[in-house]
């Protein structure tokens, strides 16, 4: 498991008011009903929170939780 | 004259939400209002500031009332006024997934709207730059939201607007309500206000204004209007929601009517920003606007719901009026010792304390009140709570930038 996924999941339930039960690697943010204002709302908190920086304009409702993780993870680890 | 009514129009008010410092909900704001017991506490949120105290909502959990992916998204201001609107759809028992929604309408006034939204991310904004500033300030921000999320929560499709007019926009919102119905643009509508603007900008700049009490070491004490020591008001929150109907329309389903609004008055101070004009003029002709809309006589007039803020300048006023307009006969109460001062929500809360008086025949006392100022010259109702059978009744709401708003109810 990631280190980072009790920190972002945490996020998704604080920040964006997802419930903690919906909350897996595999859901897709279409799943969750998120819409693009919160999709750009996630970026914000990502990159607030870990100072990650997701494109929003490359995240759709198809990804998943656990694909905007891994971008999380991997910028976390490169830097 | 042009206009003047000769017959006069009701509304009926089937249903009363109440989200204030006095609690959520009818009964809860009966008990505390009632009782006259005051709410203004010290304030976390208000650390360090010069004045470190108000009148907050108690246990108002927006997430566990409103879902948390719908709570996230709103300012608190939106929170308060959509459970009001929902409790008073429930009180006049109207069912939003059986009603004709294109007939429903919404008319809310608040003087600030997501003032607090707008403070944090403008904070974020100078702290962390343009990139963290939230995207959903676009949606909790703006004054028009709350009326927007309360169509989109009870799927009331009608007209939908917000009215803004300071300390007075809950007023101004019922009275524009009753327009909508007596127009036959809608068959019902839900009309109040809401505020939730205690966040640390606000409160400095009001404080600064010489505006809010300073009795920091009694926050309990510190609304006490017409009191001889008041010395400010005491801000506070929360929202306020009435159910109108045409009274026909009312009698027809066979609801409840806990009293009518039977007429509405407004006009302008033209006078100065925040401070009163001292003649009274502007606030006289909005409460003879409202009794000559509702064809009623000064003398009818048994019960004053006064705007009461519990500065030293209003109260003065605003008693001066008072006992010009209606002398000495009615009982007079400012129920802002109990919950503040909940600026754009004034207006709403106070027509709901006036509806549920003239409903119970009892007048809230005026909390706080132990040495009525020599200069206010009416009947204040202090202590407790007083029975009266009430004819008619007047609630007042006067506003910074000099707007008035007056309503009259009558029993239903």
């Amino acid at each position: 498991m990631s280190a980072n996924q009790d920190r972002f999941f945490a996020l998704m339930v604080d920040k964006l008011g997802v419930a903690p039960e919906e909350l897996t690697t595999e859901a897709t943010f279409e799943s969750l009903e998120f819409d693009s204002l919160a999709l750009i709302e996630l970026s914000v908190a990502v990159q607030k929170e870990f100072g990650a920086q997701i494109d929003e304009t490359a995240l759709t409702p198809e990804d998943t939780v656990g694909d905007v993780l891994r971008t999380i993870d991997a910028q976390l680890v490169t830097s | 004259m042009r206009g003047a009514r000769t017959e006069r129009f009701d509304v009926a008010v089937t249903g009363v939400g109440l989200v204030t410092p006095a609690g959520i909900g009818v009964e809860a704001n009966v008990e505390r209002v009632w009782s006259g017991t005051p709410t203004a506490a010290r304030d976390s949120e208000l650390e360090g500031l010069p004045v470190d105290f108000g009148c907050r909502v108690p246990g108002f959990d927006a997430g566990a009332l409103l879902g948390r992916r719908a709570a996230v998204r709103m300012d608190p201001v939106s929170h308060f006024g959509v459970v009001a609107a929902r409790q008073a759809v429930q009180d006049a028992a109207l069912d939003p997934a059986a009603w004709d929604g294109a007939r429903v309408g919404v008319v809310m006034g608040t003087s600030l709207g997501g003032w607090s939204t707008v403070e944090r991310e403008h904070g974020k904004h100078l702290a962390d730059g343009p990139g963290l500033v939230s995207p959903l300030l676009m949606v909790m921000g703006p004054v028009n939201m709350t009326a927007g999320y309360i169509a989109m929560d009870l799927k009331a499709l009608g007209p939908n607007q917000v009215v803004s007019t300071a300390c007075a926009s809950g007023n101004t919102a019922i009275g524009y309500a009753r327009a909508l119905l007596e127009a036959g643009a809608c068959d019902v509508v839900l009309a109040g206000g809401a505020e939730a603007a205690m966040s640390p900008t606000a409160m400095a700049s009001l404080a600064r204004a010489g505006a809010l009490s300073t009795r920091s070491d009694d926050p309990a004490a510190a609304s006490r209007p017409f009191d001889a020591d008041r010395d400010g008001f005491v801000a506070g929150e929360g929202a306020a929601v009435l159910v109108l109907e045409r009274v026909e329309d009312a009698r027809a389903r066979g609801a409840r009517v806990r009293a009518r609004v039977s007429g509405f008055g407004a006009s302008a101070d033209g006078h100065h920003a925040s401070a009163p004009d001292p003649s009274g003029g502007g606030a006289e002709r909005a409460i003879r606007a409202a009794l000559a809309d509702a064809l009623i006589e000064p003398g009818e007039v048994d019960h004053v719901n006064a705007h009461g803020t519990s500065t030293p300048l209003n109260d003065k006023t605003e008693s001066g009026i008072v006992r010009r307009v209606f002398g000495e006969r009615p009982a007079v109460t400012s129920t802002k010792g109990v919950v503040g001062h909940l600026l754009g929500a004034a207006g709403a809360a106070e027509a709901a304390y006036t509806v549920l008086a003239v409903e119970r025949g009892l007048v809230p006392p005026t909390a706080n009140l132990s040495s009525l100022d020599a200069e206010v010259q009416v009947d204040v109702v202090a202590k407790e709570a007083r029975p009266v059978r009430i004819g008619a009744a007047v609630n007042n709401s006067f506003g910074f930038g000099g707007q008035n708003a007056v309503i009259a109810v009558t029993p239903a």
